[in-house]
C-alpha cells in the first residue's frame, strides 16, 4: 500500500512515496522521492513532484492510498485536505528513521526549527526563528551572492577556515554589510565563509538552548547538506550530529507520508 | 430569532465597533455633544472620567497602515504598538478625542504620551503616575494622591465637578460591566463554550469604545443568551492565552483556526484581568480605586513583586477552564513581556505544562507562521492533531 | 569556610594584572596611569571584600544602580551590584557569547541580560538580601523577578524601591520614605543596625567626593581635554556608584587624585590627545566598549575626544547631614534626581534635553553622539526632541543604534565607518 507525503516549502517542494507492507511501522520503506522548485502555486508544485515520484516508482497516482501535506503550502492543495505541520512531520520522520533522535535541527529555505522529541518520538517542545531570514537557506544564498560563489562553495570554503572572522549582526542585511567590509579589507574568503557559518551556528545554538539539547541530535532540511554548517554546528554545540539514513531534505515529506499512513489506519 | 444567531449578531456588532478607531457609536455620541477622552492603558481609573460625564475610549490603532510619522519620534528600539498609535494620532485618526490620559505603565507608552502631548498637542492631556510595584500603604497612598490629581485636572480643564456621589455611580456602572464580563467568562469554562476567544476579545474591546450604559445593556442580553445556546464543540484543544495589550481579533482567529479554542485568558488590556475586580463603595472612594487598581486586580509584569501571584492566577484560570495548554503572546521589543516569557519558561519546565510562545507585531500580518506554530502545538498535545 | 564563585577570584587576578600594568611609568605621563592604578586597586579591594564576605558567610546585599549605597555602608553591610564586575572585565571572559546562548530577550539591554545570565550561570555570589530599583527601565524591574526563578535565588528577601515620576520635593519624600522602609528591612533580614553617626560621616565623604568630581569636570570643560575619551566619566562612575564603599577615605583620595591630576594638566596646557580637533558629547552612559575600543581610534584618526557622557554628569547637591531625615532626603534626591541615567531616563524628557544643552555649552562640544542604546527604550522616544534641540543649537548630531553593553550588536568597524561618513560630511578630515 502506497502513501505520499508532500512538503511544500518556500523554495522547494519535496515528495516522498512510501510503501507500507504491513501493520508495523518498520514495514514501511521509501520507494521514491522527488524535489521540485516551488512555483507560484503550491498545488502545481505538489502535482509535478507527485507525478515524478509516482513515475519513478512506476505506479499511478490512483494506487496511492493516502496523502498528507506539510510545509508553507500545506493548506493550499485542494486535492489533499489532510495536512500536518512541518514540526510534527520532522519529528515523526526523524523518530522513524532514528528512534534514538531527541533533538532535530531543521534548517530550511526560510525557516529554522529546533524540535525536542520525547522517548516515544512525541514533539515535546520546539522553537522557530522569528520573522527574519538570518540563519536560513535564504541567508546562505545572500551571503554566497556577496562572496560571488555558490552555496556549496561557501560551505567548502568555510571548512578551510583557520581564524574565522567575527560576523556579529543577526540581521541578514547588516551581516551582508559586515561581509562586504571584510571583503574590502582584503580578508581571505575562507575566513569570511568560516565566520558566516560560525555566526549561523551561534544563532542555532541560542535556539537549541531554548528547547534544551539532548542526544541524539540530527540536522535536517536542505541546508543540512552543507558540510560547513554541520562542522560549525558540531563545534558550537559540542555534540556530534547523527546522520539520518536518507536525504535530510526529504525528512519533512517522509513525516507527512507517515502521517498519511496513520490517518489511513485510523480511518479503517 | 434563533438564540445562537442573535449571539453571533451581537458579537459581530461588537466586532464592527472595534474595526475602526472612530466608530458609528462614537460618532453618534459626539454628534449629541458628548466629550471623549482617549485612554492609554488599562491602568487609568476610567471611573473618574465617567463621573465627570466624559466617555473614556481606549486608544487602539486598528487598521493602521504604517509608521512613517512615528519614525521621526521613535527609533528601532521602540515597539510597534507605540509606533502605530503615534502614527495614527499624527494622521488624525484620533482627532475625535477631546483629551488624552495615560499612565507611565511602560517605557514606550510614557514616551508615546509625551510625544503625543508636545508634538500633536491634544486639547487636554494628563499623565497619571502609577507605582511600579504592588506593595504597602506607601504605594496605595501615592496612587490615591495621583488619582485625585487626575480628578482635579479634569475638573479644572473641563469645568466640571466630580462629586463623590457621581463617582459612586460611575464605580457602580463599571462594576456592573466587570460583573457581566466575568459572567461571560464563567460560561466559557464549560465543555461547549458559547463563544470563541476571538468573539470574546471583540466583546471586551467593545466595552472600551462605546457608551457604557448601552454596552452593559447589550452585554446583559448576551450573557442571558449564552446561558443556553448549544456552544462550540468542533475544537481539538482548549487553551488559555496569556499576555498584555493584545487587541487583534485576526490574531485570535488564526490561533483558533487550528483547532485551539481559547476558553480563557489572562490578558490585561482587554481580557479577564481587566474585569476581575470589584471596587468597594464603602469609605474613601479614591483609596478604594487605588487599592483596586494596584492591589486587587490580578497583576501583570509592569507591577513588580507580583510574579508568583501572576502565575498562580494564570494556572487557576486554566484549571477552572479545564484548559490543555497555554499560549503566551507578546509584542517584540517589550522588556516586560519578553522577560515574562523567559521566566514563565522555568515554570513550564518545572510543571511540565503545555505552552506555546507566539510573538506578533501590533498589526498582525504573520498569519502563516502563527498557524504553523499553533498547528504544531495542537499536534504535540493531541498526538498528530487528530 | 564557604567558597565564593570562581569568577570572583578571577576578577581579583584581572585587577591585579591591571595594577601591575600601570605600576611603572606613573610620573612620566601626567599621572593618568596612577589614576588607572588606583582604579584597579580599589576595584580589587571591592572584590576582596566580596570574597571575604562570602567566605565568612556574612550578610551580602545585592544593590542596583541608583540605590544609595551610603545606607549599606553605614550599616556595615557588604554590597555589590551583580553586573558591575561582569561589565568592566568583559574583555577577559566569554560572558557576552555565553549570554547570547541564553534565552533572555535578544531585543533587551545586554546589561540586564548579563545580570540574569550571570545568576543562572553561577558566576554571581548569591546575596542574603536583594534591594532593587524599579527605574529607569522596565527590564530592570523584571530582572529582579527573573532572579527569583534561578535555582538558589528563589527565596531571597527582596525590597524594591519605586521611584516616582516627578522631580519635586514631594516626589523625593516619597522615595525617602521608602529608604526608611529599606533600612527596617535590612535590619530585619541581616541583623545589622543603622548607625546614624556613621551615615553622617559617610554622607560628608560623599559630599567631598562630589565636590572633587565637580572639579574634575571643570577641567574637562577646558581645551585641550586633560583626559582621554570617556576616561573621567568611567572612573568617576565606577568609583562613585559601583565598586565603591561610600565613606572610604581612599575613594575620596581617588577623586582628589583625579581632580589634582586634571588641574595640573590644564594648568600646563597638556591635553591627553596631542592634537585635539573635535570634542564629542556621548549622550548616554558610556558604551562599555567605547572608551577602549572606539576612543583611541577617534583620537588617533581625527584628534577627536569624547569629552564626557551622562555617566560623568555630576549636578550633585550637598547632602544636609543635620538630621537622619535630612540625610535620607538628600540621599533620595541623589538616588532619583541626580545619578546618571536615572536622572535622564526617569520622568519627562526635560532633564535629558537640559543636560545635553548644558553639556554642549559647558564642555565646548563640537558634536553629539547619541548611541540609541537598545536598552533605553525611553530614550528612543527622545529622538525627535534631541534632533530639534541639536538643530536649534546648530550642533551636529550622529545617531546610531547600539547596545552600550554589548560590542557585538553594532560591530566597532561598522560604527567607525558610520562615524567616518559623519565626520566627512562635517568637513572633519583624518589627521594624516
Amino acid at each position: 500500500m502506497y502513501f505520499i507525503g508532500c512538503d511544500l516549502g518556500s523554495t522547494t517542494g519535496k515528495v516522498v512515496l512510501l510503501e507500507s507492507l504491513g501493520d508495523a511501522v518498520d514495514s514501511c520503506r521509501i520507494v521514491s522521492w522527488a524535489l521540485e522548485p516551488s512555483g507560484f502555486s503550491p498545488e502545481e508544485t505538489a502535482d509535478l513532484a507527485i507525478n515524478r515520484a509516482c513515475e519513478q516508482a512506476g505506479i499511478s497516482r490512483d494506487q496511492v492510498a493516502g496523502f498528507c501535506c506539510t510545509g508553507y503550502g500545506r493548506e493550499h492543495v485542494s486535492a489533499i485536505p489532510y495536512n500536518v505541520s512541518e514540526i510534527s512531520c520532522h519529528g515523526k520522520s526523524a523518530s522513524f528513521l532514528l528512534p534514538s533522535a531527541r533533538t532535530i535541527i531543521d534548517v530550511g529555505g526560510q525557516d529554522v526549527k529546533v524540535i525536542a522529541l520525547g522517548k516515544t518520538g512525541k514533539v515535546v517542545d520546539f522553537a522557530m526563528n522569528d520573522k527574519c531570514a538570518a540563519g536560513t537557506g535564504k541567508f546562505f544564498e545572500a551571503m554566497a551572492r556577496t562572496l560571488r560563489c555558490t552555496v556549496e562553495e561557501l560551505g567548502e570554503m568555510s571548512l578551510q577556515s583557520v581564524a574565522p572572522v567575527s560576523i556579529s549582526s543577526t540581521c541578514s542585511v547588516f551581516a551582508e554589510s559586515e561581509v562586504i567590509s571584510h571583503i574590502n579589507k582584503g580578508v581571505d574568503r575562507c575566513e569570511i565563509a568560516g565566520g558566516i557559518h560560525e555566526s549561523i551556528a551561534r544563532r542555532l545554538m541560542a535556539m537549541v538552548n531554548r528547547v534544551g539539547l539532548t542526544e541524539d541530535v540530527v540536522l535536517t532540511g536542505g541546508c543540512a547538506k552543507n558540510k560547513g554548517l554541520r562542522v560549525a554546528l558540531e563545534k558550537m554545540i559540542k555534540v556530534e550530529l547523527t546522520e539520518i539514513p536518507c536525504d535530510p531534505q526529504i525528512n519533512g515529506a517522509l513525516g507527512a507520508a507517515l502521517y498519511a499512513r496513520d490517518a489511513y489506519d485510523g480511518e479503517k | 430569532m434563533d438564540k445562537a444567531m442573535r449571539v453571533r449578531e451581537i458579537c459581530d456588532s461588537f466586532r464592527e465597533l472595534c474595526s475602526v478607531p472612530y466608530n458609528e457609536s462614537l460618532q453618534s455620541y459626539k454628534n449629541d455633544g458628548g466629550l471623549i477622552i482617549g485612554v492609554l492603558y488599562n491602568q487609568v481609573p476610567e471611573e473618574i472620567l465617567t463621573a465627570a460625564g466624559i466617555l473614556p475610549v481606549r486608544i487602539r490603532a486598528v487598521g493602521s497602515q504604517g509608521t512613517e510619522a512615528s519614525d521621526a519620534r521613535f527609533t528601532q528600539v521602540n515597539c510597534s504598538l507605540v509606533k502605530h498609535f503615534y502614527d495614527s494620532a499624527a494622521k488624525g485618526r484620533f482627532d475625535f478625542i477631546d483629551g488624552l490620559v495615560a499612565t507611565n505603565g511602560c517605557d514606550h507608552v510614557r514616551k508615546l504620551h509625551e510625544n503625543w502631548t508636545s508634538v500633536l498637542k491634544p486639547a487636554y492631556s494628563h499623565l497619571l503616575c502609577f507605582p511600579k510595584r504592588q506593595g504597602d500603604d506607601l504605594q496605595v497612598t501615592q496612587l490615591a494622591k495621583e488619582i485625585k490629581k487626575l480628578k482635579e485636572s479634569i475638573e479644572a480643564h473641563f469645568g466640571v465637578e466630580i462629586t463623590d456621589e457621581a463617582l459612586r455611580e460611575a464605580i457602580k456602572l463599571h462594576n456592573r460591566t466587570r460583573e457581566l464580563q466575568c459572567a461571560l467568562y464563567e460560561l466559557r469554562k464549560g465543555e461547549n463554550p458559547p463563544i470563541t476567544g476571538a468573539q470574546m476579545l471583540a466583546v471586551m474591546m467593545a466595552g472600551t469604545c462605546m457608551p457604557r450604559e448601552a454596552y452593559n445593556a447589550q452585554l446583559e442580553e448576551l450573557v442571558a443568551l449564552c446561558q443556553d445556546v448549544e456552544g462550540i464543540s468542533d475544537y481539538k484543544v482548549r487553551v488559555v492565552v496569556y499576555g498584555g495589550e493584545i487587541d487583534s481579533i485576526d490574531f485570535f482567529e488564526a490561533i483558533e483556526s487550528q483547532g485551539a479554542l481559547i476558553v480563557a485568558d489572562s490578558l490585561g488590556g482587554y481580557g479577564k484581568r481587566s474585569a476581575d475586580m470589584q471596587i468597594s463603595l464603602e469609605g474613601d472612594l479614591y483609596t478604594n480605586l487605588a487599592n483596586a487598581y494596584l492591589m486587587e486586580r490580578p497583576a501583570e509584569p509592569r507591577l513588580h513583586g507580583t510574579r508568583a501571584a501572576r502565575w498562580e492566577y494564570l494556572e487557576k484560570v486554566a484549571e477552572e477552564a479545564n484548559a490543555d495548554g497555554f499560549i503566551q503572546v507578546f509584542i517584540p521589543i517589550c522588556d516586560l513581556w519578553g522577560y515574562e516569557r523567559v521566566m514563565f519558561a522555568t515554570e513550564v519546565e518545572k510543571k511540565d505544562l503545555n505552552c506555546l510562545v507566539l510573538d506578533t507585531e501590533y498589526i498582525f500580518t504573520a498569519s502563516g507562521q502563527t498557524r504553523t506554530r499553533v498547528q504544531a502545538f495542537v499536534e504535540s498535545i493531541t498526538e498528530g492533531g487528530r | 569556610m564557604a567558597k565564593a564563585p570562581e569568577r570572583l577570584y578571577q576578577y581579583a587576578e584581572v585587577f591585579k594584572g591591571g595594577m601591575a600594568m600601570t605600576a611603572e611609568p606613573a610620573e612620566a605621563v601626567g599621572g593618568i596611569p596612577k589614576i588607572m592604578h588606583e582604579n584597579f586597586r580599589l576595584a580589587l579591594k571591592h572584590v576582596n571584600r566580596l570574597i571575604e564576605t562570602v567566605e565568612n558567610d556574612e550578610p551580602l546585599v545585592s544593590e542596583w544602580y541608583g540605590n544609595t549605597c551610603e545606607i549599606y555602608a553605614a550599616m556595615d553591610l557588604t554590597h555589590f551590584c551583580p553586573v558591575d564586575l561582569i561589565i568592566p572585565t568583559r574583555p577577559f571572559f566569554d560572558s557576552i557569547d555565553r549570554m547570547h546562548e541564553d534565552d533572555t530577550p535578544a531585543d533587551s539591554c545586554a546589561l540586564i541580560r548579563l545580570a540574569v545570565w550571570g545568576a543562572r550561570a553561577g558566576i554571581i555570589p548569591v546575596p542574603t538580601v536583594v534591594t532593587g530599583m524599579l527605574e529607569p527601565c522596565d527590564a530592570q524591574s523584571l530582572m529582579h523577578e527573573a532572579w527569583e526563578t534561578v535555582p538558589g535565588w528563589e527565596n531571597i528577601p527582596t525590597i524594591s524601591l519605586d521611584p516616582p515620576y516627578g522631580y519635586g520635593d514631594e516626589d523625593i519624600q516619597y522615595f525617602a520614605d521608602q529608604l526608611k522602609r529599606e533600612i527596617d528591612f535590612l535590619e530585619e533580614h541581616t541583623g545589622h543596625k543603622m548607625d546614624w553617626d556613621e551615615l553622617r560621616r559617610i554622607c560628608e565623604e560623599t559630599n567631598k567626593i562630589n565636590s572633587y568630581w565637580d572639579d574634575v569636570n571643570h577641567c574637562l570643560m577646558q581645551k585641550p581635554c586633560p583626559f582621554h575619551s570617556l576616561q573621567a566619566a568611567e572612573w568617576g562612575w565606577t568609583q562613585a556608584l559601583h565598586v565603591n564603599w561610600p565613606g572610604d577615605p581612599e575613594v575620596t583620595e581617588f577623586f582628589k587624585l583625579m581632580a589634582e591630576t586634571a588641574a595640573d594638566m590644564v594648568e600646563k596646557g597638556i591635553g591627553a590627545v596631542e592634537n585635539e580637533q573635535v570634542r564629542i558629547l556621548w549622550a548616554d552612559l558610556n558604551g562599555s566598549w567605547a572608551e577602549a575600543e572606539l576612543g583611541p581610534w577617534l583620537e588617533e584618526t581625527y584628534g577627536a575626544v569624547m569629552v564626557n557622557s551622562f555617566a560623568g554628569r555630576t549636578p550633585y547637591s550637598v547632602i544636609d547631614t543635620s538630621t537622619p531625615e535630612s540625610m535620607l532626603f538628600g540621599l533620595a534626591r541623589k538616588g532619583i534626581n541626580e545619578v546618571p541615567m536615572i536622572r535622564q531616563a526617569r520622568g519627562t524628557v526635560d532633564t535629558f534635553l537640559q543636560d545635553v544643552k548644558d553639556m554642549c555649552r559647558d564642555y565646548q562640544i563640537d558634536c553629539v553622539f547619541f548611541p540609541n542604546h537598545k536598552g533605553h527604550k525611553d530614550q528612543g522616544g527622545n529622538i525627535g526632541y534631541l534632533r530639534e534641540l541639536c538643530r536649534e543649537m546648530e550642533m551636529p548630531l550622529l545617531t546610531f543604534s547600539s547596545d552600550i553593553f554589548d560590542p557585538t550588536f553594532l560591530p566597532i568597524d561598522e560604527l567607525k565607518r558610520i562615524i567616518a561618513t559623519f565626520f566627512e560630511a562635517q568637513g572633519w578630515k583624518p589627521l594624516k
